[in-house]
């Protein structure tokens, strides 16, 4: 048994037994870590604050034979106020759920860790979630080596797009109308969004502000990346039934 | 299990599937009940089995009742017009234990937990909603845990219940009575800080 400190954001916990609980950590070093944090359940336990959900703290871990165990933690920022927000939320959830699918155990993914803790900053602070949502999915696909092919000719043939361009997850890219009409799964895009695309895997967070997209856009850009990101993690994530729930209401 | 006569067996593994419990714990269990008397034994087997037959949800409250409506549902000594809404069964017995709350209760059986799936819709919101159609009740205090998942779940009946002009409140939270400061994180600290009063 050794000890070791990190940093790491809460992305998820589940119960365990009378008081415990299992917490799935993205580590700034150490990619993800399942760890035990014992009594968090009881009101005085000194583990309860630093270990909640989003939470972004200092952990000491000792590291076990299957699980390791957090022998002691420290907020260094709570995101109390994206806990207080039903919206804000919901998309955290989402963020959260996402990143722990891109995230391997033990594989140290930096990138992705400041990413994501960027997003929750953004989004304590911001009014705009889906646009910071938007960010993150591009931002994603960029770090994880997966970024769309966003380009003036189709990616299977390599003609001009600009009459209609069209999106298919499966080939990774902008196709025209021809190859289109092979791939059932692609849909029609307009050049507008893609270069809103564009721009996003350019731009920094500081940068978003001075970015006013349509409805439209921002619907469009959205449907793009959840239609790649659901063809690269073949499922459809839980955290995305409450977001459908509460965007309905 | 081959070591064990077939009715020790069975015993251990039924025994092993109880929380908490592993095969050793289960083997330890079955030999006391083998020690154990047969009266004590049989009174042990009726119990389990007489609290699974006779118990049920409450079906206004979802509290666990012999009869329905529960005793707290039905009295006539409650307050009908606040109704304390909570997560578990078990926290309707910890409400009760402070001895000083009259109203009645609405047990939720769950908080809305994204990331496990757990929507609006999987837990008794609805029937609460329901409850609140008769025009009796003034005020509904948000009694679930204060975790992330209890605060969404508060946070969204309040978004609810709001339209409807029903008074909504949530628990204090802050520093536990015979709690240290110095352990308490900056979360509770400043809740505890908002929450101050006169004294």
């Amino acid at each position: 048994m050794s000890l070791y400190t990190t940093e790491g954001i809460v992305l998820k916990h589940r119960s365990m037994g009378e008081a415990d609980k299992v917490l799935t950590i993205i580590t700034r070093d150490g990619g993800k870590v399942r760890a035990v944090a014992s009594g968090v359940k009881r009101p005085r336990n000194r583990l309860t604050g630093g270990t909640q959900l989003f939470t972004y703290s200092d952990f000491l871990i000792f590291s076990g034979k299957n699980l390791d165990r957090i022998s002691q933690c420290e907020i260094k920022h709570s995101f109390r106020k994206i806990r207080e927000d039903l919206y804000k939320f919901a998309y955290a959830s989402y963020i959260a759920e996402l990143t722990s699918e891109f995230v391997m155990e033990g594989i140290s993914n930096p990138h992705l860790f400041f990413l994501l803790l960027k997003t929750l900053y953004n989004l304590e602070k911001e009014d705009d979630v889906e646009l910071i949502t938007c960010m993150f999915e591009t931002k994603l696909l960029l770090v994880s080596g997966l970024c769309p092919h966003i380009d003036k000719h189709c990616i299977v043939c390599g003609d001009s797009i600009v009459a209609q361009p069209f999106f298919s997850a499966r080939e990774g890219g902008v196709i025209c109308k021809k190859c289109a009409v092979k791939d059932t799964s692609s849909f029609k895009v307009s050049l507008e969004t893609l270069k809103t695309l564009n721009t996003l895997l350019r731009i920094k967070f500081k940068a978003l502000k001075g970015l006013n997209l349509t409805k439209k856009e921002k619907k469009e850009t959205r449907q793009i990346l959840m239609s790649f990101l659901m063809y690269h993690i073949d499922k459809k994530l839980k955290s995305m039934y409450f977001l459908d729930k509460i965007m309905e209401n | 299990m081959s070591y064990y006569v077939k009715p020790m067996a069975k015993l251990i593994e039924e025994l092993s599937k109880l929380p908490g419990i592993g095969p050793k714990t289960a083997q330890r269990l079955a030999f006391y009940i083998l020690e154990t008397p047969y009266n004590k034994v049989e009174n042990l087997a009726k119990a389990i089995i007489n609290a699974k037959r006779t118990i049920r949800y409450c079906s206004l409250c979802g509290n666990i009742t012999q009869d329905d409506p529960c005793s707290i549902c039905s009295s006539n000594q409650r307050d009908q017009s606040v109704i304390c809404v909570v997560e578990d069964p078990k926290d309707v017995i910890a409400m009760e234990k402070i001895r000083e709350y009259k109203g009645l209760y609405h047990v939720l059986h769950g908080a809305i937990s994204p990331m496990d799936g757990i929507t609006p819709d999987s837990i008794r919101i609805r029937e609460l909603l329901q409850r609140l159609k008769n025009g009796k009740v003034k005020e509904v205090i948000l009694a679930t845990n204060p975790n992330v998942e209890g605060e969404a779940t508060a946070i969204y009946i309040a978004k609810i219940i709001k339209p409807l002009g029903i008074r909504t409140t949530r628990i204090a939270h802050g520093i536990p009575v015979g709690g240290d400061l110095e352990y308490a994180d900056e979360v509770t600290l400043s809740r505890a800080l908002e929450g101050r009063r006169e004294i």
